[in-house]
């Protein structure tokens, strides 16, 4: 029998929140990201300061984009191990992450993991 | 998946292993940052303008880069060979980007590692529309 993936599906979800993360990330940092754009991009962003910030803010987007599409494919593969992993690992990361900033999008991503864990358990019973 | 095919030990791990360094290298930059976090309790500690921000999410993106490395595995392993090339693709673009802004980083072995998803995935793909004719 074919699994039946959750509708909206998880990896989908993911995928929306790398691509909100990003817009947020552009209009927060629009003053470093214009000031990196200055400096002529390369070599632009030191470890430490404002800029650093925005980078290692916007850094995550991509990982978080990629990481949907591949849990999209395991939700349509049924794959519950992999499932359960990558919502277990995400909602232990974004909790440690939603304490120390509570004002965030953490909480979404929170939301999202605690699905995807129901769903992989629906998937292995 | 075949049983005659052949895959090679999967790039996948070494991206998983790059994403222990990238952690590592965090908590040896942003010491001070994690330990002012830590002792101020963590909840609500970091704003947004900040390097405990950076350091937040420098240590956070090892996290997702995990599961890239954790599900491109699975996908090789699968024979999801699609998947497998569109996240070493994204993986290799995101890596010269962070390569060309911050060249003392690990952004050129990320490009190196994800390069190698994308062959090792084609070639297996190939080896596997060879296969089938």
């Amino acid at each position: 029998v074919k699994p039946i993936p959750p509708s909206p599906g998880n990896g989908r979800l993911l995928q929306l929140i790398g691509a909100g993360h990003t817009l947020v990330g552009t209009v927060v940092y629009r003053k470093e990201l214009r000031a990196i754009g200055r400096d002529r991009v390369v070599a632009a962003i030191p470890y430490k300061g404002p800029k650093a910030t925005a980078f290692w803010f916007m850094v995550p987007s991509t990982l978080i984009w990629i990481i949907g599409g591949l849990v999209n494919r395991a939700e349509h593969a049924g794959d519950a191990k992999a499932l359960r992993e990558a919502h277990g690992l995400g909602l232990a990361s974004a909790i440690l992450a939603a304490a120390c900033l509570p004002v965030s999008g953490f909480w979404a991503w929170i939301a999202i993991s605690l699905r995807g864990l129901y769903a992989a358990r629906r998937l292995r019973a | 998946v075949s049983a005659t095919r052949n895959v090679p030990p999967s790039p996948g791990r070494w991206l998983r292993a790059l994403t222990l360094a990238h952690a590592a290298l965090g908590a040896a930059v942003y010491r001070h940052e994690l330990r002012a976090i830590a002792a101020e309790g963590l909840f609500g500690t970091v704003p947004y303008r900040s390097d405990r921000a950076a350091a937040l999410r420098f240590i956070g993106s090892a996290f997702p880069g995990w599961l890239v490395g954790r599900f491109v595995d699975t996908a090789i392993e699968t024979g999801d060979y699609r998947s497998a090339q569109l996240a070493g693709v994204l993986g290799t673009l995101a890596g010269v980007g962070g390569a060309v802004l911050m060249p003392h980083s690990l952004s050129l072995l990320q490009v190196a590692i994800c390069a190698r998803i994308v062959l090792v995935s084609r070639g297996l793909a190939a080896e596997e529309t060879k296969a089938a004719c």
